[in-house]
């Protein structure tokens, strides 16, 4: 009986410990400014500050009517992009529940860089109205009141003046990205949810399950040890 | 030439890929940190070791030349020191 008792204070203490450890690492710890290499060259300024991010164009988006394209893991979030049959863009953070993704979606509203809020939808109206040579940033701010980074477009290194030209004959790009500070890793739910179930980004899977391991063994013995004190006949 | 690039430098000068400079060079700054305690502790005090080791693993982690996961494992086995003191001390086995 003892060595039990051993066993489980065991199992809580490293469970305790291992969450209240890993609040206090930074999250700058987890990587530094990844460079852009892979998108064409635009001012810099409007590209800074991203820890991560997806870019893509017109030829990204798949699907009828609606078509849409689908990134995961930016930021250690799951992201919906939307170009309605309106010719408006959508952007949405996908919600998880254990990992899987049964439809919920949170909707991010476009803020431009004068603060003014354009709503779920931007459309080439607003977007021709807000940018200046060609390019714009965006703030999202999803429906729960958290910040989804930045949503930067751009033409301006095209021939064409009107941005819905460049979308058509995909030369429209669009940059979304989150700061540091924006990234699902912060939160430490996520990063132990993330631990639990191997999405841990740039974390080998062998390296994650070695970790996963002796913390999901910890929490089947304390399971095992509170249901076997609550059952007097065991 | 920033702190960041030594690892790639070091790879380039010596036809090593990167990951491998990156482990030998954090290697090198550990020891040279943590031994120099060790020595001064003379195996009586464990708390200044494991603390030079966690802030030279938290330097080397934030100038990128070790992975954040180095930091988990570390942050781990360190617990699981804890938890198996802390069970013996509570049971008193």
């Amino acid at each position: 009986m003892a060595s039990e008792l051993r066993g489980f204070v065991f199992a809580v203490s490293f469970i305790v410990f291992f969450s209240a450890f890993l609040t206090t690492i930074p999250a700058d710890f987890q990587g530094i400014e990844q460079e852009f290499d892979s998108i064409t060259p635009i001012d810099p300024v409007l590209l800074s500050g991203f820890d991560d991010y997806a870019n893509y164009s017109e030829s990204a988006f798949v699907g009828w009517p609606i078509p849409d394209y689908e990134y995961d893991s930016m930021g250690g979030y799951n992201w919906q992009a939307i170009y309605a049959s309106d010719n408006h863009f959508f952007l949405a953070r996908k919600v998880l529940w254990f990992g899987l993704w049964l439809g919920a979606k949170l909707f991010a509203d476009f803020i431009n860089e004068e603060g003014i809020n354009n709503g779920q939808s931007l459309s080439w109206a607003e977007i021709e109205a807000d940018a200046i040579d060609g390019t714009h940033r965006y703030n999202l701010e999803l429906e729960n009141g958290d910040s989804a980074g930045g949503f930067v477009v751009f033409w301006n290194i095209t021939e064409y003046p009107d941005p819905n030209d460049a979308w058509d004959n995909d030369e429209f790009y669009i940059v979304h990205g989150l700061g540091i500070g924006d990234s699902a890793t912060t939160n430490i739910g996520n990063l132990i949810i993330g631990l639990l179930f191997l999405q841990i980004p740039d974390v080998p899977a062998l390296v994650n399950i070695f970790i996963v391991v002796p913390i999901w063994a910890n929490v089947i013995y304390v399971l095992w040890f509170l249901i076997k004190e609550m059952i007097p006949f065991v | 030439m920033g702190l960041e690039d030594i690892p790639q430098d070091f790879a380039d000068y010596f036809d090593i890929n990167l990951g491998s400079a990156q482990v030998i060079l954090s290697i090198a700054v550990m020891f040279a940190v943590v031994l120099p305690v060790m020595y001064l502790a003379k195996d009586k005090h464990q708390l200044p070791i494991i603390v030079s080791m966690f802030l030279v693993e938290s330097l080397l982690v934030g100038i990128g030349w070790l992975p954040f996961w180095i930091l988990i494992m570390t942050v781990a086995v360190t617990v699981m020191a804890i938890a198996l003191l802390g069970s013996k001390m509570v049971t008193g086995e």
